[in-house]
């Protein structure tokens, strides 16, 4: 890997603030070195001076003295910015000018010149800056060419001027050489700095990456271990389950089976696994089968139970529930089938059915003798009877053709619940039903003096004709049971949709809330008592509800307590519709009941 | 108008006969199986016979093919009797060769003429 070195430009306003940063940290020592010099300057003026000039000269020297010592004093207890570096070193500096100056004045001496020469290699060691360098020189050649115009003699000037004039190219020269050097250290420092500051920053990002990575893993184990909980979870109670769970990919191949689907089908999950679905189906079947098998499973099983027929190892076909649903991982799209063996339950259902088929049939032959011969005897072919015999037989008589009808029910319950009673569906006029199943209920709404008030309807049904008849009378009898004597029971059919909508409105007593589903179920009926003083079986309503969803229709109750009842059916209106029911009914019909009723 | 009845139940063989003959005003004569039915058909020859289809030995199925098979019985028409009101049930017996199904339990005050009625709209 290549690694580039990174370039550290320095901005030349860091350099500067740098290099008077050099100039500042040189203040505190040359102050406190120049105020003793000027102390010791002083004492040599007393000893040394006429007593003319040594007041003067020792004043100056003092308060030059004092000044830079007050400086020093400042430079240490006060925080200074070093951009004050180069004024507070010319302030110096001009102190040493004013001296000299002062110097060469009142002595008149060019010797004198020689402090001047000594500050103009100073300040050319001293400054860091060209400008501020620039002006003290210039002050001093200024000051020292005044000087010397008036008070030292021509003589001398040529000597002290070239004299100056090397001082100058030697400070100038001092000088660039420092700005030269220090300009090259000050970089390099700050590049180092600035490289240390990179590392270090490295450093701490590495630090932080390596805690980052730390949490990470601190985290990826505490998920691993959560993940491994849930899938011991999830394992636990897929092994568990009664119901077999198959995950198979999109085309059906089968990627994992639970032990509940080893033991309904017999195979091993290694014999499994790897193999199409069909080969727990009865015929196998060519690639294409399997292929067609999965569509037509996936049409009629995704998110409902449908009822299958499996084949298990041992070759024995027994029927299964499956619901199947879809979900997506990152290899693609799965099916998940729930598998439950109903094959016990079917037999259960068989022989319970059969037997209610044989019990029925079989009391029909007593009960043929029994009713034959009240019915004989109610009617007197077999001679007179006294009074109470005669209401005793007509008791007899009345309920051994109740029971005759509980056992029709019965079976023709059983019937429509196997798929075992036959439908003959024709597009029929509901007019011409609703006519009969009127006929039908007459004489019993006279008897009550019950109005039984239909509407024109010109609509059509798809139906078993019989069979509604059946309904319809089913219903308009439960009206005229529970109307009040002279009230009116209101029958109308209007087309909605692709559907009849017929409804029996009554004006009793109304059906409860809590009653209203379960009208529908076998036995179940408002009151107790309701069987015995209304007659009927408990089965009328189980009946119409079989019967209509055999049309592929629903059924349900509007009611409300005290205001009477509006019993509906909906059924298909034609053929195309009835198939259309088919497929929608297996989706809805039972929400649309419970909506509606 | 002279009925016979088929049927292995005696109590319903006579609650039939009740009916038929106090209500109806029918000669009526019964017999408990297939084999005795086929005997009675030829000595009698009824009008019409009423046969009950589940029986012992000789169902009514088989009584009815006997029947029809017999030059003696093959014209006197055949109602069957049964207690399965299925209606293939009712169309498979129809196709055996019966003029027409009656289901158990029958209203012994209108049997007779359910059975005339059978008989003038065939």
């Amino acid at each position: 890997m290549i690694f580039s070195t990174p370039s550290y430009d320095i901005e030349e306003k860091d350099l500067h603030a740098a290099l008077n940063a050099v100039v500042f940290e040189s203040l505190f020592p040359i102050s406190g070195g120049l105020g003793i010099i000027y102390l010791v300057i002083s004492i040599g003026h007393v000893l040394l001076l006429p007593a003319s000039l040594a007041p003067v000269m020792v004043s100056v020297a003092l308060v030059t003295a004092g000044l830079l010592f007050g400086l020093r004093y400042l430079l240490r207890r006060k925080p200074i910015s070093v951009r004050w570096s180069h004024p507070l070193g010319a302030f110096i500096a001009g102190l040493v000018l004013l001296n000299s100056l002062l110097h060469l004045y009142f002595l008149s001496d060019p010797q004198q010149t020689t402090n001047l020469l000594l500050l103009i290699i100073g300040v050319g060691c001293f400054f860091l800056s060209v400008r501020w360098l620039a002006l003290i020189i210039g002050a001093t050649v200024v000051g020292w060419l005044l000087i010397a115009w008036q008070a030292l003699p021509s003589q001398s000037w040529i000597h002290f001027g070239f004299a100056l004039f090397e001082a100058v190219a030697l400070s100038v020269l001092v000088h660039g050489v420092r700005i030269k050097i220090f300009r090259r250290l000050e970089g390099l420092r700050m590049r180092d700095r600035l490289r240390k500051a990179e590392l270090e920053g490295a450093l701490i990002a590495s630090d932080e990456s390596r805690r980052n990575v730390e949490d990470s893993k601190h985290k990826l184990e505490n998920t691993v271990q959560a993940l491994q909980a849930s899938q011991t979870y999830s394992q636990s109670i897929i092994s568990n389950m009664l119901v077999g769970l198959i995950i198979t990919d999109e085309l059906g191949v089968i990627e994992s089976v639970n032990p509940a689907v080893e033991k309904i089908f017999g195979y091993s999950h290694e014999e499994l696994i790897g193999q199409h679905l069909k080969l727990l189906m009865p015929q196998p079947g060519t690639k294409k089968d399997r292929e067609q098998f999965l569509k037509h499973a996936y049409l009629r099983s995704i998110g409902r139970i449908t009822e299958w027929e499996g084949r298990r190892k041992s070759g024995e076909i027994f029927p299964f529930e499956l619901s199947l649903f879809e979900f997506h991982t990152l290899e693609g799209r799965h099916f998940a089938g729930n598998i439950k063996d109903v094959s016990e339950r079917r037999e259960v259902d068989r022989l319970k059915k059969e037997f209610i088929s044989t019990v029925s049939h079989e009391l029909r032959t007593p009960l043929t003798s029994i009713r034959g011969s009240l019915s004989l005897l109610a009617a007197g072919v077999l001679g007179e009877l006294p009074e109470e015999a005669q209401e005793v037989v007509t008791i007899a008589e009345r309920n051994s053709v109740r029971l005759i009808g509980l056992i029709n029910d019965i079976l023709d319950l059983e019937r429509l619940e196997s798929g075992k009673l036959e439908m003959h569906f024709d597009v029929l006029e509901m007019a011409a039903i609703l006519e009969k199943s009127v006929e039908s209920v007459r004489g019993l709404a006279q008897q009550q003096e019950i109005a039984l008030e239909v509407e024109n309807t010109e609509t059509k049904v798809y139906a078993d004709g019989d069979r509604l008849v059946q309904v319809m009378v089913n219903l308009l009898s439960n009206a005229v049971k529970f109307s009040p004597e002279k009230s009116a029971i209101t029958v109308t059919a209007e087309q909605k949709d692709r559907c009849v909508e017929v409804r029996v409105k009554d004006r009793g007593r109304g059906v409860p809330a809590e009653h209203r589903e379960l009208i529908f179920e076998r036995f179940r009926q408002v009151e107790a008592s309701d069987s015995r003083q209304k007659g009927g079986t408990g089965l009328g309503l189980a009946i119409c509800k079989a019967i209509i969803e055999q049309h592929n229709g629903i059924i349900g109750v509007e009611s409300e307590e005290g205001e009477g009842s509006t019993f509906w059916i909906q059924i298909p209106s034609d053929h195309k519709s009835y198939y259309e029911f088919v497929q929608q009914s297996d989706r809805s019909s039972s929400n649309l009941t419970k909506e509606r009723s | 108008m002279k009925i016979l009845i088929i049927d292995d139940e005696d109590d319903i063989r006579r609650i039939a006969r009740l009916g038929l003959a106090r209500v109806g005003k029918m000669d009526v004569i019964d017999a408990n199986g297939g084999a005795e039915g086929i005997r009675k058909a030829e000595d009698e020859k009824p009008d019409a016979i009423l046969l009950d289809v589940m029986m012992p030995v000789m169902d009514g199925p088989a009584t009815l093919n006997a029947l029809k098979n017999n030059p003696a019985t093959a014209s006197i028409p055949v109602i069957f009797l049964t207690a399965k009101a299925m209606a293939s049930e009712i169309e498979r017996l129809k196709s055996l060769g019966a003029l027409d199904v009656l289901t158990k339990p029958f209203d012994p005050m209108k049997l007779a003429s359910q059975v005339r009625a059978v008989l003038e709209e065939k």
